[in-house]
């Protein structure tokens, strides 16, 4: 589905992305908070949900190179967010809905996780 | 929904708890923040979650949760899982990452206030 | 100029309608008047509005049916009573090309367009709105080449030397978590600037941006040094302690000192080396409990037979 979608879909607001930046498709997405658990995935996801508003969301996001994160529960985003956001060219949206109920409606339209992690701390 | 529909229904494994699956389910929460689970999470919600390390089985039961899933096969620590059995917590573990898990937790009908 | 001509049109194919239409699309309603017309194009400065009837799309009002109910001098009316009925439509899918076609053999200024599923009105495309679209997409493009041109092969090539490096350094304060990311983030940049392959940059990204979040979170500071050879990147990073006790350890997936509020960061899941082990080729880890840390971790930057 198209990211502007993915607002209307989520009741979302748009703390940044531009017209074209909303145009584009995305097919996978990803729900975590914790950092770490994004960068050891072997497939980058489009989309990151998380509950955690802070500027490691978005450094991480740039560091993995993904197109956009909803940022759930209502939670406030600030400038440096936004700021980060605008130079990595990374969309950023609140929603209040939950991150289950976002991740139920995502998957519900077809979103899909992007290939799963080979997971490392499987013994 | 009964826990052991669930497990059924995503093939979930049991590490701990597994006399206690016949619990009634009425919601669900995925968060890695317990802090957040603390604050959040209501009654009788199944947790989805990464976090392994046996803290988690205490939030558990201060929220009066109907159980955890650890997602992507996360293997508990041993400790977490002992307490989990003592705390009659049920322990559960999915191959599936947190969106697919909740994508389809809420396609079955759970909600997630 | 002959390639770039080419490359224009291989635009307009690629482009759909969608990708450079104008989605806030101001539109009047089929019952106002003349007058009222006059003051939203002048306001808005555009040409033409699509008149609706609530939802549905009824008809297109422009400057022309304004200047010919002016020139007519006929008393003020409803913009139904002038407006072009039925419009021409256009699919949100299609191919620039179509539209520039249609705009050539219809000589209409503007198009709606619709969803076609739905039949609704999504935006409304004019001549200008594709030059913008496609001058928008050359931009890119051409930004990309540039990139390519600047490789960093060129450069080392161009330098004349027995032995060539690139060296760049980031200090990394501690506790500073506004600021936590940024070495790594710059980095990335410049290491996309230099023509790296985007699989290494991405690993490089990976493992650089780990090891700044451990220097930030567990230290007082400490500096990050790239050394950027032909071959090969090689990534410094120090700190000034209290290092890590049982180096195997830390390196265990899961294992993690993090207290609660880094925790509630987003960070202590003990995946952080793991995560530096996985992406780097070489990795040598030196510490002191004490005084300190030294990460050393060499990537290699050439085709995939070059890293032995
Ligand atoms: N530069 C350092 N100085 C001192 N201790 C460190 C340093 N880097 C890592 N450690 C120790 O090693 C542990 C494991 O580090 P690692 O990066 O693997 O996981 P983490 O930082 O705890 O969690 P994550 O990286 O997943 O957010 C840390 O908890 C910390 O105790
Ligand atoms: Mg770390």
């Amino acid at each position: 589905m198209k990211l502007k979608e993915v607002v209307e879909l989520l009741g979302a607001d748009l703390a940044f992305g531009t017209d074209s930046q909303l145009a584009e498709e995305v097919q996978t997405a990803a729900a975590s908070d914790l950092m770490s658990d994004i960068l050891a995935r072997v497939d980058v996801p489009e989309l990151l949900l998380t509950r955690l508003n802070n500027s490691q969301v978005m450094r991480t996001s740039a560091v993995f190179g993904i197109k956009a994160v909803v940022i759930v529960r209502g939670r406030a985003v600030d400038e440096k967010m936004i700021e980060i956001a605008q130079e990595e060219e990374i969309v950023l949206l609140t929603t209040p809905a939950s991150l289950f109920e976002s991740c139920g409606k995502l998957y519900a339209q077809g979103l899909r996780s992007a290939q799963p992690s080979t997971d490392s701390s499987r013994s | 929904m009964k826990l052991s529909e669930i497990v059924a229904a995503l093939d979930l494994e049991v590490r701990a708890g597994a006399d206690h699956l016949d619990r009634e389910v009425t919601g669900a929460y995925a968060s890695d923040l317990l802090s957040d689970v603390m604050g959040h999470a209501s009654e009788g919600a199944l947790w989805i979650t990464l976090q392994v390390h046996q803290n988690i089985v205490a939030v558990a039961v201060m929220k009066s949760l109907a159980g955890i899933v650890l997602v992507k096969n996360r293997e508990p620590d041993e400790a977490t899982m002992r307490k989990a059995e003592e705390e009659e917590i049920p322990l559960l573990i999915s191959s599936l990452g947190a969106f697919e898990l909740a994508g389809k937790l809420f396609g079955m009908g759970l909600s997630g206030s | 100029m002959e390639p770039r001509y080419g490359k224009t049109q291989e635009l307009l194919y690629e482009l759909k309608i969608e990708q450079v239409m104008r989605t806030d699309v101001v539109t009047i309603a089929s019952d106002a008047t003349m007058s009222e017309l006059r003051e939203i194009l002048r306001e808005h400065s555009i040409s033409g509005v699509p008149v609706v009837d609530g939802d549905e799309l009824v008809g297109l009002a422009s400057i022309e049916d304004l200047i010919r109910w002016l020139s007519s001098r006929e008393p003020d009316c409803a913009v139904h009573e002038q407006m072009t009925r039925d419009p021409e439509c256009l699919h949100a899918d299609q191919p620039l090309v179509h539209a520039l076609r249609r705009f050539d053999e219809s000589g209409f200024g503007r198009f709606p367009i619709v969803e076609r599923a739905s039949g609704r009105m999504v935006g409304i495309l004019t001549k200008g709105g594709i030059i913008e679209g496609v001058l928008r997409k050359l931009e890119r493009e051409f930004k990309e080449e540039e990139i390519r041109a600047y490789r960093v092969s060129h450069i080392f090539e161009d330098l004349l030397a027995d032995y060539k490096e690139i060296y760049l350094t980031y200090n990394v304060p501690g506790k500073d978590f506004d600021r936590a990311g940024s070495a790594s983030t710059r980095m990335k940049r410049n290491l996309k600037r230099l023509g790296i392959r985007p699989d290494i940059i991405h690993r490089l990204a990976i493992a650089s941006y780990e090891a700044e979040m451990n220097v930030v979170i567990y230290t007082d500071g400490g500096t990050m040094e790239y050394r950027i050879s032909p071959h090969e990147v090689i990534l410094r990073v120090r700190d000034r302690g209290p290092g890590i006790s049982d180096v195997e350890e830390a390196l265990r997936p899961g294992w993690s000192t993090a207290e609660p509020w880094v925790r509630d960061l987003g960070f202590g899941a003990g995946m952080g080396l793991p995560n530096i082990k996985k992406c780097a080729d070489k990795l040598e880890i030196d510490s002191h409990p004490g005084r300190g840390t030294t990460l050393k971790m060499r990537i290699f930057t050439g085709e995939a037979d070059e890293a032995q």
